[in-house]
């Protein structure tokens, strides 16, 4: 039996006092496996990547994350650094002025020295394809080029798990290509939103659909 | 919105060390602020000019900052003789306009500009990623550095999300008018930016927790000082020395 990264209790998740958007879920997410998650517009997929890394405020049920049960923020602060999150629009995702401030921004904080936190800025960039993007301000690429440096942004803390929400949204047919390669030469755990069938088929192995605020294995 | 706050030049002055930047505009505007004599603060201005031409600063930015100050400043002269005492120019029963009061008035106009004349060539040729990162290796406090950087970008956001807005709404055929539908739409677009550049930074603050901000920034670029800074260090001390032995020498 593999070890269980994630695992997820009848959770329920709710913005505000709207009905909620994740009801009673329970899933897990084992080392290894590598998901395909999948559901109609607004059925909480985004949602259920933000519960994952504590980043829903208010979650009802239990919530089981590398070895522990997570509840507050400080017990998430762990977990964001061992779960990679590519969030759906890069806008939120980039807020450093330049690039390589902003690939640079997670590994700092996991307390790499500086010269580890550039050669992962220089490698990242070159592996997707970004060379040369070092200086450019942030904001004003474009939409394609946001998403590639946001992947990068993700990729460069090297973490564990990656949660990656849309990642080939926006993204030109080479640039799609780069990156299944890419996902698909690593053994990282994996759970990738999209709605890219093709995508998902060459990099997942599972699928699970939300519906109705529940998890429904395919 | 950025353009407001920085000047771009491509000259030397944007390669000096911002933090030995960061002082000599400190250090000048002080000196402009508290020196009383004529001469000083002539050659002060004189010399926050000269340090302006020979940075090649762009002619179209400072015009808005002069001329923004200088409105207020008009206003000054013809307000504040009113209230100091001296020699009468024109009176209107009790209230006397003095000498004084022009010349006091004058004085503060001159320092003025020379303080904005400083601040541009040293202050606002600077990066805002760089000030921020200057002003934390200057032991300014860490809280504050957050602030001004966080204030700038969100400024910066501001700016987008209203530009994107706008975009939006001509694209479907608005033009401003002086009619009521343009305030409805103007008064509904700015309510919206608010609200979704507050929705913005609460999703990039969770962006920043998922990678692991734990309340600390770090610098990607470390500044070091060479040769041309130690120049430039050397040169605005000479002016600031001899502004301030004329002062008080
Ligand atoms: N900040 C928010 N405040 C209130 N409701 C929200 C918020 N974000 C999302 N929702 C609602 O929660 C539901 C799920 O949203 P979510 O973004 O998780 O869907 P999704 O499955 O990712 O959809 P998509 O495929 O379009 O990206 C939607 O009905 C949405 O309206
Ligand atoms: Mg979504």
């Amino acid at each position: 039996m593999s070890e269980v990264l994630f695992k997820l209790n009848e959770l329920t998740v709710r913005y505000g006092n709207e009905p909620p958007v994740l009801r009673n879920l329970s899933m897990d997410l084992v080392k290894g496996s590598r998901i395909g998650l999948v559901g109609r517009n607004g059925s909480g997929k985004s949602t259920l990547l933000s519960a994952l890394v504590g980043l829903m405020d208010d979650f009802d049920g239990e919530l089981w994350a590398f070895g522990k049960w997570r509840r507050d923020d400080s017990d998430f602060a762990e977990v964001r650094r061992r779960a990679g999150l590519l969030f759906e629009d890069p806008d939120d995702q980039l807020f450093n002025i330049t690039v390589s401030e902003d690939v640079a921004f997670g590994p700092f904080n996991l307390g790499w020295p500086r010269e580890r936190v550039i050669t992962a800025v220089r490698d990242t960039l070159a592996r997707l394809d970004l060379s040369g993007y070092e200086e450019r301000i942030t904001y004003r690429l474009s939409t394609g080029e946001k998403r590639m440096v946001s992947i990068a942004t993700v990729l460069a803390m090297d973490p564990e798990v990656l949660l990656l929400d849309e990642p080939t949204a926006g993204l030109d047919h080479r640039h799609t290509r780069l990156l299944e390669e890419i996902l698909k030469q690593s053994s990282k755990t994996l759970l990738v939103v999209s709605h890219d069938r093709d995508f998902l088929a060459s990099v997942t192995n599972q699928t699970i659909q939300l519906e109705n605020g529940q998890a429904v294995y395919l | 919105m950025t353009s407001l706050l920085l000047l771009k030049v491509d000259s030397v002055i944007g390669n000096i060390d911002p933090r030995a930047r960061l002082v000599s505009g400190f250090l000048f505007s002080v000196l402009l602020a508290v020196a009383q004599k004529w001469e000083v603060i002539a050659a002060g201005f004189l010399s926050a000019f000269l340090f302006c031409a020979a940075a090649r600063l762009p002619w179209s930015g400072l015009r808005v900052r002069l001329i923004g100050l200088n409105v207020f400043m008009l206003a000054l002269l013809l307000v504040m003789p009113w209230s100091v005492p001296g020699s009468v120019l024109w009176n209107i029963g009790n209230w006397t306009y003095t000498i004084e009061g022009v010349e006091l008035a004058l004085m503060v106009a001159v320092k003025g500009n020379a303080i904005v004349l400083a601040m541009s060539v040293f202050i606002s040729t600077i990066d805002t990623a760089s000030l921020g990162h200057a002003l934390e290796h200057l032991r300014a406090p860490r809280r504050l550095v957050h602030l001004f950087l966080f204030t700038v970008r969100y400024l910066d956001i501001l700016h987008h999300e209203s530009r994107r807005l706008f975009r939006a709404a001509r694209a479907r055929g608005f033009a401003p008018r002086t009619d009521l539908h343009t305030y409805r739409t103007v008064s509904r677009l700015i309510g919206t930016i608010m609200v979704r550049s507050l929705d913005r930074s609460e999703r990039v603050l969770a962006a920043m927790k998922a990678r692991g901000y734990c309340g600390r920034f770090y610098l990607l670029h470390h500044f070091s000082l060479r040769m041309s800074d130690a120049l430039f260090i050397m040169t605005v001390s000479v002016f600031v020395a001899v502004l301030a032995w004329m002062e008080w020498g």
